[in-house]
Formats: C-alpha cells, sequence, structure tokens
C-alpha cells in the first residue's frame, strides 16, 4: 500500500516544531485583530477553532521561523504558551482547600511558578544564538541580580545553585526553569500530603504571586537585550480547565494594568465559569479586557468569505504534505457532477425566467436563491426523504463545517480513511462524491445520537427540550426551503419578542453544545439589535437543508418556540400542512413573523 | 499460577485472613470473592457500599453481611465524591484493630477503579511494615455491548498527583480496554501533547473473545490523531502491567506522564505500583453516570490472587 499518512488527522499544536507550524498555520490574524495587539483579551471558541494553533503561532519560535529567522529582539513581542490540562494545575487535593484562608495563596502560587516556568522554556525554545557572549553574560547577571532575590523573597529556603563561568546561556535558562518548577513542585508535595489528611497541614514552602513575583521578573527580563520592546503575551489555553479558585485568580491578573509587561490572552471554550475576581469584584470588557468570538467573526456575511478562504489555504497546505502540490481543494473534493449539472439547468431555466417571474435584483441572485433548493424539493417527488441529494464538493464541505476548522478536518480525515479502505492499493488524488456525502451523513447522525448521551451529562429537562428544539427548527427550516416563499434559505432565527427563561436556557444550552450559534442583527422595530440563533450547518444533512444558505432569518414569538420545546412535530405539522404563508395569515399567524 | 478457580481460593489463602475489604455493587461478582473467603474464615470485614444502594446492589450488600454477621463493618460513602470515599475509608482503616503482621486480602473485583486506587493508597498509608496486603479479583465470564455511558469531567485521582512539572507537555497512557466512548472522550477533552493507546497482550486476555474486541476497538482510537503510539500491557498480573507502563513512561522523559487505568482491575493495581515506584507518574479518571446495571457482566468460575508489594 503507497505510503500516505492521513493530512487531516488531528495534530496538537504543542508538540508541533516551529517548521510544521509555518507550514501549517495560515495566518488569521487579520480576522482577529485585537488577539496580537497590547492588551489583554478574551479569545472564546468552539473547540477545534483554531484558538490553540494561533497561540502556539505567537511563540516565539515561530515567530522567527516565518520571517526567515527574525531575531527575538526585532519581534513586536514575547509569546509564552500555557496549555492548560484538565489535571495539571487543578488536582483533585486541591478540593481539601477549599473555605480554608490558604486557598487563594496556594492556587496563585501554583499558577504563577506554572507561568514563569513556561517562560523560561520558551526562551529555550527561542534557540537564541549568542555570537558574542553578550546574551549569557546579560541573563547571568539577570539571574544573580534579579531572579535569585525574587526567589529567596518568596521564602525558598533551599540551596541556590550560583552559575559558573563556563555555563551556557541555555545552561541557564535551564536553571531558572528548573528552580520554577521545583517551586510548583513543593507546593505540589504538599498537597500530595494532603490527600488523606483529616486536618490542616501547614505549607512551609516558598509563595509567590503575579505581582510580588511575576511583574518583576518580566521587568527585569525585558531589559535584557536579546528580548523584544513590546510585553510578554501570556497565552493562557483552555482557561475553562482551571478551577474556580485559579479563573478568579486570573480574572484578577486581568485587572491589573500591567498590560505594557504582561499582556494576558485567554482562550476559552466557552464553559469559562466566572469573571469575578477574587475580591469579589469583576473584569469587564472593554474597560478591562477585549473579547473575540471566533464564531460571531465567521459567520457574519463577510466573515463567512473569510473562513472559506482560510479552510482553502489551510487545505491546500494540508494537501502539500501529502504530496499532493499540484491538487486543488476544490479537485481533491470534487462534487457530485450529475447533481450539479442538473442543477445548472434548473439555474438556466430561472436565469431565463427571470425577466417576467424574477423576483431578485438580478437574475444571478434569483438562481442563488433557488436553484439548488428547487433541486432539493423536486428529490422529494422521486423519494420520500430527499436522502439522496449529496453534500460533496469543498463548497458545501466548508459550509457543512459551520465556521469550525476542526470539524472540517475531522470529517476530512474520515473521509481519507475510508477512501485508504476502500482503494487500499492506490494512492489517494481525490475524494469520491459518495464518501463525501455518506461521511456528512454519519456525522449528522451521530450530533443527533449525541442527545442520548447527553442526557447523562447534562440536566435530562434541559436536553429534552433542547433535542425538541432542534428538531422543530430543522423541520422548519425544511419547509420553508421547501415552499414558494422568496427567501427559502432560511437558517436561524431572531426574537420579535423577548424570549422567557425557559427558552432562553434553552437557547443558551444550544449555544453552548454547538447546535446553534449566537449573532446579531437589528430589530424589527429599528432601535436596536437583538441575537439571531443560527443553526448549525453541520445539522443540514440530518434535515435536507441547503448549507450554503446564510441569507434567511425568521423573526419568531416566544410563544411558538416554547411550543416547540415540548412540541417540536406539531409545529412542523402545522407549518406543512398549512404552508408557511397560511400559517402566517390565518390563525397561527402568531406563530411566525417574516422579515 | 495465580488463577485458579473459585472454590480452590481458600487453599490458597493457607492463614486465615484478619480483614478482608470488599465493595458491595450491582454486579454478581461482588459476592464470588467474599462467599469462598467465608468458608475459609476472617477475622474482620471493611464492606464498601454507595450510601444510596438500591436494588440488587443492596441485596448483595445483605448477602456479604449475610456470611460474616458481626464481623462485617460497613463503610458507607457518598458515590461519585472521592474525598468522601477516601475520608471514609481513612477511617474504617485507622479504627480496626489487628494484630501484628496483619493479613489484608482485598477484593478489588467492584471497586470503581478511582476508589480502587485510593484504597490502595490508604493501605500503603496505614499497613504497618509486617503486614501483608493481598488482592484477589473474581473473573467475568462476559460483558455487556455496553458498561457505562455519560461521562463527568476527567479529573487526577486523589493520592496520585503526579509530580508534574510545569515546564514540560504531558504524555497521556491510556490502558484501554472496551469503552471506546469513554477514551475518546479522555482524549478528546485532554488534548494531551503526546498520546500513547495500549491494549491487553493478547496471551493474557482474560478470555480470546473480549481480547479481539479490545484490538478493534483499540485500531478506532488510533484514528483519532496523527501521531499515537500504540504498546501492549499485561492485563491480568499487577506486576506485569506495572513494568509495562513504567517502560512507556520511560520511552518518553520529556513529557510529564499521566497515566488513565481503563481496562482490567489487575492492571489498574499495576497502575497504582507503577506510581509508588515512579511518583512523578499521575493518575487520571473519567467519571460515568450510569452504569449497565441490568447486564454488566456474568460471573466467571475463577479467580485470581496476588501478593502487592506497597
Amino acid at each position: 500500500m503507497p505510503d500516505q499518512r492521513n493530512p487531516f488527522a488531528v495534530q496538537t499544536p504543542e508538540d508541533l516544531t516551529a517548521e510544521v507550524m509555518v507550514s501549517l498555520f495560515v495566518d488569521v490574524f487579520s480576522d482577529f485583530s485585537m488577539v496580537e495587539k497590547v492588551g489583554h483579551t478574551f479569545l472564546h471558541g468552539a473547540r477545534g477553532s483554531g484558538k490553540s494553533m494561533m497561540f502556539r503561532y505567537l511563540e516565539p519560535d515561530c515567530q522567527a521561523a516565518k520571517d526567515g529567522s527574525l531575531p527575538l529582539s526585532e519581534q513586536p513581542y514575547f509569546g509564552v504558551y500555557l496549555p492548560v490540562k484538565k489535571t495539571d494545575i487543578a488536582v483533585t487535593e486541591l478540593a481539601r482547600l477549599e473555605d480554608h484562608h490558604a486557598n487563594v495563596v496556594l492556587n496563585e502560587h501554583l499558577l504563577t511558578a506554572a507561568v514563569a516556568a513556561r517562560t523560561f522554556a520558551a526562551l529555550r525554545k527561542a534557540r537564541l544564538r549568542d555570537n558574542d557572549g553578550a546574551f549569557v553574560a546579560a541573563i547571568a547577571g539577570f539571574y544573580a541580580r534579579t531572579f535569585t532575590k525574587l526567589v529567596r523573597q518568596a521564602g525558598w529556603s533551599d540551596e541556590i545553585p550560583t552559575v559558573d563561568a563556563g555555563l551556557s546561556f541555555d545552561g541557564v535558562l535551564e536553571l531558572m526553569q528548573g528552580l520554577c518548577d521545583d517551586m510548583y513542585l513543593q507546593a505540589s508535595t504538599y498537597l500530595r500530603r494532603l490527600s488523606f489528611a483529616s486536618a490542616s497541614l501547614p505549607y512551609a514552602g516558598p509563595l509567590i504571586g503575579y505581582l510580588d513575583f511575576m511583574v518583576p521578573l518580566v521587568q527585569g527580563l525585558k531589559r535584557l537585550p536579546f528580548m523584544p520592546s513590546g510585553p510578554v503575551y501570556l497565552l493562557v489555553d483552555d482557561a475553562d480547565n482551571l478551577n474556580m479558585t485559579q479563573i478568579k485568580i486570573l480574572n484578577t491578573w486581568v485587572s491589573y494594568r500591567t498590560s505594557a509587561d504582561i499582556s494576558l490572552k485567554i482562550s476559552t471554550q466557552l464553559r469559562y465559569k466566572t469573571f469575578a475576581t477574587v475580591f469579589g469584584t469583576v473584569i469587564e470588557a472593554p474597560h478591562d479586557y477585549s473579547e473575540v468570538h471566533i464564531s460571531a467573526v465567521y459567520t457574519s456575511n463577510r466573515g463567512r468569505n473569510k473562513y472559506r478562504e482560510r479552510v482553502w489555504e489551510i487545505v491546500r497546505r494540508r494537501l502539500r504534505t501529502a504530496g499532493l502540490e499540484n491538487v486543488s481543494p476544490e479537485e481533491f473534493f470534487p462534487p457530485d457532477e450529475a447533481q450539479e449539472r442538473q442543477i445548472a439547468v434548473i439555474g438556466e431555466r430561472i436565469r431565463q425566467a427571470w425577466e417576467t417571474e424574477g423576483r431578485g435584483y438580478r437574475p444571478s441572485d434569483d438562481v442563488t436563491r433557488y436553484a439548488r433548493p428547487d433541486y432539493i424539493k423536486s428529490l422529494r417527488g422521486q423519494s420520500k426523504s430527499g436522502s439522496t441529494y449529496s453534500y460533496a464538493g469543498f463548497n458545501q464541505l466548508v459550509h457543512v463545517s459551520d465556521g469550525v476548522i476542526r470539524h472540517f478536518l475531522e470529517a476530512a480525515s474520515r473521509m481519507w480513511a475510508a477512501t485508504q479502505a476502500s482503494l487500499p492499493d492506490r494512492p489517494i488524488r481525490f475524494i469520491p462524491p459518495q464518501i463525501q456525502n455518506q461521511v456528512v451523513r454519519d456525522l449528522a447522525d451521530e450530533i443527533i445520537s449525541e442527545f442520548n448521551k447527553l442526557v447523562l451529562d447534562e440536566e435530562a429537562e434541559s436536553i429534552g427540550r433542547l433535542r425538541n428544539l432542534v428538531e422543530a427548527l430543522g423541520g422548519l427550516f425544511q419547509q420553508i426551503m421547501l415552499s414558494d416563499r422568496s427567501e427559502r434559505r432560511a437558517f436561524s432565527i431572531a426574537f420579535s419578542d423577548p424570549p422567557d427563561p425557559e427558552v432562553q436556557e434553552t437557547l443558551d444550552l444550544g449555544v453552548r453544545l454547538g447546535y446553534l450559534q449566537r449573532s446579531y442583527i437589528g430589530n424589527k422595530d429599528g432601535t436596536g439589535r437583538t441575537p439571531q440563533y443560527i443553526f448549525s450547518r453541520r445539522l443540514a444533512p440530518r434535515f435536507t437543508l441547503d448549507p450554503t444558505s446564510f441569507a434567511g432569518y425568521q423573526f419568531v414569538r416566544n410563544e411558538a418556540i416554547r411550543k416547540a420545546l415540548y412540541r417540536p412535530a406539531s409545529l412542523v405539522r402545522s407549518v406543512r400542512g398549512l404552508g408557511v404563508d397560511a400559517v402566517l395569515e390565518g390563525e397561527q399567524q402568531n406563530l411566525f413573523e417574516i422579515d | 499460577m495465580p488463577h485458579m478457580p473459585l472454590p480452590a481460593l481458600s487453599a490458597h489463602l493457607e492463614t486465615e485472613v484478619d480483614v478482608l475489604i470488599c465493595s458491595a455493587s450491582f454486579e454478581e461478582r461482588c459476592i464470588c470473592v467474599p462467599e469462598q473467603v467465608a468458608k475459609h474464615g476472617v477475622g474482620q470485614v471493611l464492606l464498601f457500599q454507595n450510601r444510596w444502594l438500591k436494588g440488587s446492589a443492596l441485596s448483595n450488600a445483605r448477602k456479604i453481611r449475610g456470611y460474616f454477621g458481626r464481623k462485617a463493618t460497613s463503610i458507607q460513602f457518598d458515590g461519585g465524591d472521592p474525598l468522601s470515599f477516601a475520608d471514609m475509608a481513612h477511617i474504617g482503616l485507622t479504627r480496626i484493630s489487628v494484630p501484628e503482621s496483619a493479613r489484608y486480602l482485598v477484593d478489588i473485583t467492584t471497586f470503581t477503579h478511582e476508589n480502587l486506587l485510593i484504597l490502595l493508597s490508604l493501605l500503603r498509608e496505614t499497613t504497618a511494615a509486617g503486614d501483608t496486603v493481598l488482592v484477589a479479583y473474581s473473573s467475568a465470564a462476559d460483558y455487556g455491548d455496553w458498561l457505562s455511558r455519560g461521562f463527568g469531567d476527567v479529573r487526577s485521582v486523589l493520592g496520585y498527583p503526579g509530580r508534574m512539572r510545569p515546564s514540560l507537555g504531558e504524555h497521556l497512557i491510556v490502558l484501554f480496554g472496551y469503552e471506546t466512548d469513554r477514551a475518546e472522550r479522555l482524549i478528546r477533552t485532554y488534548e494531551p501533547a503526546h498520546l500513547s493507546v495500549g491494549h491487553c497482550e493478547a496471551f493474557a486476555a482474560i478470555a480470546p473473545h473480549l481480547h479481539e474486541r479490545n484490538v478493534e476497538l483499540h485500531g478506532r482510537l488510533l484514528q483519532l490523531r496523527q501521531q499515537v503510539d500504540s504498546f501492549q500491557f499485561g492485563c491480568d498480573d499487577p506486576a506485569v502491567a506495572c513494568e509495562h507502563i513504567l517502560r512507556e513512561v520511560a520511552r518518553r522523559p520529556e513529557y510529564n506522564a499521566v497515566v488513565a487505568p481503563m481496562n482490567t482491575k489487575l492492571s489498574t493495581v499495576g497502575a497504582a505500583m507503577a506510581v509508588f515506584r515512579e511518583p512523578r507518574i499521575q493518575l487520571c479518571y473519567v467519571p460515568a453516570r450510569e452504569y449497565n446495571e441490568e447486564a454488566y457482566s456474568t460471573p466467571g468460575e475463577r479467580c485470581y490472587l496476588f501478593k502487592l508489594a506497597i
């Protein structure tokens, strides 16, 4: 069998070399400009939306590699990447300290020591070339005058090694990295003793914090000749994995005005527990930090085109790693040609009829709006479920991935594996349309079957209501697509009256779990903005919807959605039986208002 | 050979057991070892049970108490709360009075992996130098189509925080069993810098048909990421499992090692032993919200008996 590794399989950024990162990473910072600017920033996005890749790319080794060995001193900032895993800083033993006075102090010590250790690890990874010995002299001086003083002040009682004359630049950094690790370990050893302790035990180790250790450390480092003049960017990835106390500590760090020295860049997977500090105050945007929501960027009208460009470039780079330099993403993920020809025929018919029957400003508007939905509609005459519609083709796959790059890559990874299994003796040059279609349909079914697992993770009634909402919206959008309305490609709802608490809770749960995305549009009265809830396009295959649509939304009343939470089939039946327009104009008039 | 028919357990125990430690469960297997030990003779029994036992678990608890009468002390804890289990276990172990050179027998069969690990760590702290700790494990003839579902957040096991150096990345080592969903959940949410997934050694599989399922599901997990190391480990001998785990840890010394024991309880004991030798290793656990109480397993006719060096 040809040796073709799956170029779309998941790779963890922190383990990638700078060279591989530079070859794979597509610069998205123009989409999220606040991330690279000085100042504290929260970056929110679903798992797989590219946050970790962004943060890893901001590390000095990648920044140097991208610009052909740009020296660290000429880079605008110094990135320190701190990926937070579920069980590293937030070990179970810490629960013993809750309601104890040492809780905040010890948690801050763990966080600070982790950050400090990573700072020196990042410097070592940058592999600075000390041609004339100036760097080693500078770092040795920093070690003797600043670092050891801070460590002693923290209460470190063991011997602190002196720097030997022949020690290299990396050797001095390794010494400091090791001491920071050791300060962390002293606290960790204390925690181990707490595992089965029946009474509180005294802690005799060092204690360091952000203001008394980290900030002076960074201020001292910044004065060294090899460091950038800009701040340290502390890149805390997946901060949701911190425990509640650690999150409050991080928020407290954000509240300090230190961004000229340390700018905190914090990524979350939309499960960040609180914005409160340890003092009980709350940090707020834009006063204390800027905020970026990846999904909001990539679901806006302009953002969707950007997202497609990003995916195209990412796929092109991945194909290159598989030896497919001359294959474009469109060629690698071809559509169902027979289907596209039939859609083109329908499109031509619409174009020719535009003069007399057209609804849009241009013939091409009507072709875009109606050709694909009309084709899907025509299939229903042949098979009741319309399930012969194919979702193959790069364009459709981009839309189905719903603004999250990992959704695209995971689907592509499965397609690659399926193609390899079906053609084991041949190199892969493209993914057959039937495999593309089957994989995205299987993934859509898996998303729905996830409800059976979610009902055990989350509160059962809430999940039940969310499931009903998903079924209702999917059925509703399908009926709209099959209707004769002028805009059939509805994929989102907005409320003309405020949602009640139960409806809002269900919507929030849907956003948190990825079934919906939240954006904002002008309200009906033109007096402000209102949330818009966009249906996940990953579900398009489940309900045979046109995933390329993004224009259509429906204003709805709270009462209609409330009913859908308990009787989803009833809503879909009434729309199917009476038609959307009839529902609007008849007794069911109050159900929906169309925009 | 530490593998024997259940009725032979008594003969292998030789002298009387001073303390039997066992767990009441919905699994019928929870009564197999206590039933044999009751015929052998025991000083006292610590019966661990979830405070809110019901159904078959409650009746099994009654059966076990019935074997031992006043010798049995119930240790009740809040299920799913490791601190509650640890605190109640600590009280139970420190309040019993035992002779010098006491012999403990732990029926590890139906403890959760997490509680078993906590218990072993506690025994390490509370037992005296001359004491003997034996572990017994009652085999299953077969397992149900599903074992557990609905998973909570991964957490480190109390007593096994490891000695993690924050400047290093994590090497997650999964001792995979049959629960693909659970393992997938762990891998997807943890996203370690490096990943190793292990499966049972063929000749050590407790039943060949179970081994085939283990290998097939293991292959699916390898598809999750581009770079995954694969290894084999012994699942029917704690000492062998311990060596295999330590060897896998040693392959990647540049990472912090986090081990997730998700196979047999015997291999989980091996994971504990690995940590006792290398305290830098952390153990983690993914709690389940629901177990297949109706058809989790069917009891086999054999059991294992090992002496532990803790």
